[in-house]
């Protein structure tokens, strides 16, 4: 069986960080990654064959890119790209010093790599809205559409519309803009006033300067390209037939409140929801690693030590996963967790490591300082949220359930009080994604009903696979 | 203190069921759940009607040969509950009973299922056994390794997550007062009556306590710690066990499918999932030398990979699908892998309901329990199930 | 449609594949995904209530962009896959808008 010292699962921000500090080591590393080229979702590059000049030349992007060249271009670390990973086991001998056992799948079969530790740093996915229409063929995730301009150099739709609470959105219009697509409209469900409110804090500004001046530009830009950017406003409703063809807005009194009475349609092919994201924390949970809810900050988050450590001897986690804050915050966790593997594995000069240790965590507390900003102003908030969510909304768009449906099972039986009794009552959650895109809302409507704290409530169980692979590869 | 007649301990099939029997006959009933309602072995298991003996059964005829005739007739019980649980319960219970195959695929095997078909005609069990022509009109989804095939036309499946559900609704239509996520951690004899204490397990840990004239206990893998606390020892060893479940598709397989010679159980739902178990083992978690009832079953994925080639093996297409999850669930076995059912000789008003099958034969050990319970007879002789087999 | 970017983007030559009977063009290192929007295809699967289904995360973790591929130099019987997930080859035949898996057939024995 294929052996390695050090496994990284994840080749974003958080993985390539920790594998720079490794480096040092001469340790025999291994680097798993789901796409063809490292640099996760937010680096995500163009295929080798394509030639891109000018790729995310914003100055944002410029120590992620320059991170993604040293270790790709390091001759001591192993790659497994396009690479899928199933799940984790402990070893068959509890004895052997490679105690961790990854199962991988890629188009050669089915590969399972024994470890002595690992860091997984799976990162984010987009957070799925319930509304009206939210499974039309259209609808898509803010990120999703990033990643087909940025990466697959594509623009995917005509008339692309925006909604959401997170600042995202006003990224990707801009790439769209540059690119030479049609923007149609950008709308925040958050006030205006409440925007700036945290610009009224000057040590916050000074500080954290260089991303407001960023976002500050991409405001001007859109601005100045005459796109409607609109503040207070909500999706309401996403309409069509077979396929998305317009989006119905209304606005938000101060109360919080949608007005119906303002409701208004906005003709698009594109419908990218940004609400924010949420850790994929199911590999890890899947091993055994424990867990706390964020709601504001990713769902389901693994727990951790200073090190990165998670409860299971030689598991490190870093970024998104222990609570959504974007990619500096991740590289730094990153580092903090190469520092931790090198320690848990002994190699000389790991102690000396201790200055680099307090130096990167005072850079990480500066770092979550506006992480926490954007995480707070981004947050949809449970009221808004249930505001969208109708009765007839798809609630799980693998088994086809409506919130309505849903609810009617808590009524039959009032003594649910878990995600997994839930699941198993409803159907909610049993498909194809397993329930990465169902479960945030239904752990909210579950506390709601039963008056219990998202912890008591719980995850669903995460399980091998986790994520569904076809049996005649498992077998092969 | 509030006093009930009957307190079952145990929220899966059995205990609500026998809660919905026992309460229809007009007992005040209480039922405690340390989790949720359906949340162990009873949720988990894939939900075959499997009446024809099982491998694992057919591997010890011998030295078990009188119990297995006995258990044969009290399958006709359970077929005739069966037909009629949708009727009794007035709702879907997705209860398809349009036959199983076992299958064999050697000569050996061939013989084997001969030998297991006099056992079950002599006890009046309708089975037939078909060859490979006949067995491909029937189900062509079926490998042409399968040699021959025993059929037995009353079985099928239930979905699991209905069943369950549907008997706690019908318990507290029934005024049982069903209360989940009660750890019970003391049963003590008191003036005739026994006396329950248990902990609330989310929110707070308080504690309170209830009285009834009986206890029913239907704990499932839990079973032998929630009998030691009347200082009953059951011979109950848990068992942890893989399932595998695949997406939705159109409806093809149309039978409870499994093996004479090797682990498998195949069947599709209704709502289109294929789902792959029979048997296959997961590792229990311990702590201290001791089973961790808290911590699920683990899985090894050579366990997952040999359950679905043997799957593939017996319906090919299976090969295309993709699997979606493989799940862990516990329960519990005796030793001779047949029920404990009955009253407990040293512990007067303390009954005993589990291991052996309890998905099929669940609603049929509950009516049976509750009967005796309520009558201190049965509709059908128990007595070879009694815990007293052991001692 | 969607529109392929051409400034600043220099692609390879050309390979041809099958999508739903005809021949279309796309590059080698687009996913399907990319090229079944670059098509106009709005509806990858559906589902038995004829619900179209279509790329929402473009990152592997959905499953709501599964369309059925056979690919020509691969042994491997036809497949379920992610398009997102999923890169062109020469000859590979792709459908779209099938009721999932309604593919597999009762007499598919092997």
């Amino acid at each position: 069986m294929r052996t390695a010292e050090v496994v990284i699962i994840g080749a974003g921000p958080a993985g390539m960080a920790a594998a720079e500090q490794l480096i040092d080591y001469d340790l025999d590393i291994l680097i798993i990654d789901e796409q063809a080229s490292p640099g996760g979702q937010i680096y995500r590059q163009p295929p080798h064959a394509f030639k891109v000049d000018n790729w995310l030349s914003s100055r944002i992007y410029k120590n992620g890119k320059s991170l993604l060249k040293k270790v790709s271009e390091n001759k001591k670390i192993n790659w497994l790209t396009q690479t899928t990973v199933l799940g984790i086991t402990q070893s068959d001998d509890n004895e052997t010093n490679y105690p961790h056992k990854i199962t991988t799948c890629n188009r050669k079969g089915i590969q399972d790599i024994q470890t002595k530790s690992l860091l997984i740093t799976p990162g984010c996915h987009d957070m799925s809205i319930v509304f009206p229409g939210c499974h039309l063929p259209g609808v898509m995730a803010t990120g999703g559409i990033q990643t087909l301009v940025k990466s697959q150099q594509l623009i995917p739709g005509e008339r692309f519309l925006f909604a959401g609470t997170h600042p995202l959105q006003l990224i990707v219009a801009d790439q769209i803009v540059q690119a030479g697509g049609e923007v149609v409209g950008m709308i925040f469900a958050q006030r205006f006033s409440q925007v700036f409110a945290i610009l009224r804090s000057p040590s916050v500004l000074i500080r954290h300067a260089g991303k407001f001046l960023y976002l500050a530009g991409v405001l001007l830009r859109l601005i100045k390209a005459g796109i409607p950017i609109r503040f207070s406003e909500t999706l309401i409703q996403a309409n069509g037939k077979a396929r998305l063809a317009s989006v119905s807005i209304g606005a938000i009194d101060r109360s919080g409140d949608i007005k119906k009475d303002t409701v208004r349609e906005i003709l698009c092919d594109r419908l990218g929801i940004c609400f924010g994201f949420l850790a994929s924390s199911e590999l890890a949970r899947q091993y055994g690693a424990d867990y706390s809810w964020s709601s504001a900050g990713g769902g389901w988050v693994i727990k951790h030590d200073e090190w990165m450590s998670t409860g299971v001897a030689g598991v490190y986690v870093a970024g998104e996963i222990t609570g959504v804050a974007g990619a500096e915050v991740a590289a730094a966790e990153g580092r903090l967790a190469g520092l931790g593997i090198a320690q848990y594995l002994g190699r000389p000069g790991s102690q000396a490591a201790l200055p680099l240790f307090k130096k990167t965590h005072r850079r990480l507390q500066h770092l979550n300082q506006f992480a926490n900003i954007l995480k707070y102003l981004s947050y949809p908030g449970g009221k808004l949220l249930s505001q969208l969510a109708t009765e007839e909304s798809i609630l799980c768009k693998c088994e086809k359930i409506t919130l309505g449906e849903f609810k009617q099972k808590l009524v039959e039986h009032h003594h649910i009080s878990n995600a997994g009794a839930a699941k198993l009552f409803s159907r909610t959650g049993m498909g194809l994604c397993q329930g990465r895109y169902c479960h945030y809302y239904m752990t909210k409507i579950l506390s709601e009903h039963g008056a219990l704290s998202e912890q008591d409530i719980g995850p669903f169980t995460a399980r091998f696979p986790v994520k569904p692979v076809t049996i005649k590869s498992l077998i092969k | 203190m509030q006093k009930y007649d009957v307190a079952v301990i145990g929220g899966g099939l059995v205990g609500c069921a026998s809660a919905y029997y026992l309460s229809q006959s007009g007992a005040d009933v209480i039922l405690l759940e340390r989790g949720q309602i359906n949340e162990g072995a009873s949720g988990r298991n894939a939900g075959s009607l499997h009446f024809q003996l099982e491998q694992r059964l057919v591997k010890h005829r011998q030295e078990l040969a009188e119990a297995l005739e006995h258990y044969v007739a009290l399958t006709q019980i359970a077929i005739d509950h069966w037909r009629n649980i949708e009727q009794e319960l007035n709702c879907d219970l997705e209860v398809v009973m349009e036959g199983g195959f076992m299958v064999a695929e050697t000569d050996d095997e061939t013989r084997l299922l001969e030998e297991k078909s006099a056992i079950e005609k002599a006890q009046g069990l309708t089975v037939e056994l078909l060859e490979r022509k006949d067995i491909h009109k029937l189900a062509p989804y079926l490998s042409d390794k399968v040699q021959a095939a025993l059929f037995c036309p009353h079985e099928g499946h239930c979905n699991p997550r209905l069943l369950t559900p549907a008997y706690a609704r019908g318990a507290a239509a029934n005024k049982v007062e069903i209360l989940t996520n009660k750890n019970v951690t003391g049963l003590y004899k008191k003036q005739g009556r026994w006396q329950i204490k248990f902990t609330n397990n989310q929110i707070n840990k308080n504690g309170d306590a209830v009285i009834a004239e009986m206890v029913l206990n239907a704990a499932g893998v839990w079973a032998n710690e929630v009998g030691l606390l009347a200082s009953v020892d059951l011979p109950l060893l848990p068992v942890g066990l893989i399932m595998n479940v695949t997406e939705k598709i159109p409806k093809v397989i149309h039978h409870l499918i499994q093996h004479v010679g090797r682990k498998l159980s195949m069947k599709q739902v209704n709502d289109g999932n294929v789902l792959i178990g029979g048997g296959w083992l997961a590792k229990l978690q311990h702590q201290d030398g001791k089973w961790h009832s808290e911590r699920p079953a683990l899985i090894h994925t050579d366990t997952v990979k040999e359950n679905l080639r043997t799957a593939a093996s017996i319906v090919p297409f299976v090969r295309d699908l993709h699997l979606i999850r493989t799940w862990t669930g516990m329960t519990a076995l005796a030793p001779d892998q047949l029920p404990i059912l009955g009253a407990v000789d040293k512990a007067s008003g303390f009954y005993i309901a589990a291991g052996g099958s309890a998905f099929t034969y669940g609603p049929t050990y509950a009516r049976l329990i509750s009967e005796l319970i309520l009558t201190s007879s049965t509709s059908f002789p128990i007595a070879p199930y009694a815990a007293s087999r052991f001692q | 449609m969607a529109i392929r970017l051409t400034r600043n983007v220099e692609r390879p030559d050309a390979l041809t594949l099958i999508l739903n009977g005809e021949t279309v063009s796309a590059y080698a290192g687009e996913t399907v995904a990319t090229l079944l929007f670059a098509e106009d295809i709005h509806v990858f699967y559906k589902t038995d209530d004829a619900q179209g289904h279509a790329p929402f995360c473009n990152m592997g973790t959905c499953f709501e962009c599964l369309v059925y591929v056979k690919r020509r130099h691969c042994s491997d019987s036809p497949a379920w896959v992610r398009a997102c997930m999923t890169e062109v080859e020469q000859d590979m035949l792709i459908e779209t808008g099938h009721q999932i898996n309604s593919k597999h057939n009762s007499h598919e024995n092997g």
